[in-house]
């Protein structure tokens, strides 16, 4: 008698119609209140598997009086709100990058929303910043 | 992802809380101007329905401060709001952006 299983195994996500996801802030500006730089909604019926963010700010002029100068990556699922990644520094010296990256990657799912912001909340004064995200979006 | 820059209409009130955003599920690159509560944002082109996308070729904007010579048309949001809720299809997310 010959045995068989119909059983397949799912192909893993990567074969799932995956597709990079990006998302990026690369811009220099002045003080300004808090702002979403960008935002990235997972779609129904998909997986978003984010593996990188990078962040970085750096100072170009300098402010009088310097206040905080901030990044931030926040992670919205269902009502609770995560901050994934934060990015500060009160220095007041042109061209001292502060960079951070996320410790781990992690997976969200239908409905969870990524989005980055920025504040400077000095007088005067430039600020470069660049906020990425590159992910793999797949079908869930 | 193909994307087109759009000039949009700010909400928000720029508090932690209440930070100063685009009202859509996806956007990047966002340069804003509170004052006259206006910012330009890419946006995936598969989230912007042609007629929408109709609108802003025949209405370039070039800064941030300079009104559109006729206001977005509420058949054009109404139909841009139905357009994403069935993009994402996530139940009673809704978005409502506005071209200004």
């Amino acid at each position: 008698m010959r045995v068989s299983s119909f059983a397949v195994a799912r192909p893993a996500f990567y074969d799932r119609y995956a597709a990079s996801a990006v998302a990026v802030y690369l811009a220099q500006t002045g003080p300004h209140a808090t702002t979403t730089r960008w935002t990235y909604t997972v779609a129904s019926g998909k997986k978003l598997n984010v593996e990188v963010t990078p962040t970085r700010i750096l100072r170009q002029t300098v402010a009088a009086p310097v206040g905080l100068v901030a990044s931030e990556i926040q992670l919205t699922t269902g009502a609770s709100l995560l901050v994934m990644l934060s990015n500060y520094m009160t220095d007041n010296v042109p061209n001292v990058p502060y960079q951070k990256d996320s410790a781990a990657s992690y997976t969200m799912y239908a409905g969870e929303t990524l989005t980055a912001s920025t504040v400077d909340t000095s007088t005067g004064g430039v600020v470069q910043y660049s906020i990425v995200m590159k992910g793999t979006l797949f079908d869930a | 992802m193909p994307v087109v820059i759009i000039r949009l209409a700010l909400i928000g009130s720029g508090t932690t809380s209440d930070p100063y955003r685009i009202d859509l599920p996806m956007y990047a690159n966002v340069v804003t101007n509170e004052t006259t509560g206006r910012a330009f944002a890419d946006v995936p082109v598969s989230d912007v329905p042609a007629d929408v996308q109709s609108f802003i070729n025949a209405y370039p904007t070039f800064d941030l401060t300079t009104p559109l010579p006729v206001p977005f048309p509420v058949s054009l949001a109404n139909a841009w709001a139905e357009h994403l809720a069935r993009q994402y299809d996530l139940g009673n997310a809704r978005w409502h952006p506005v071209v200004f």
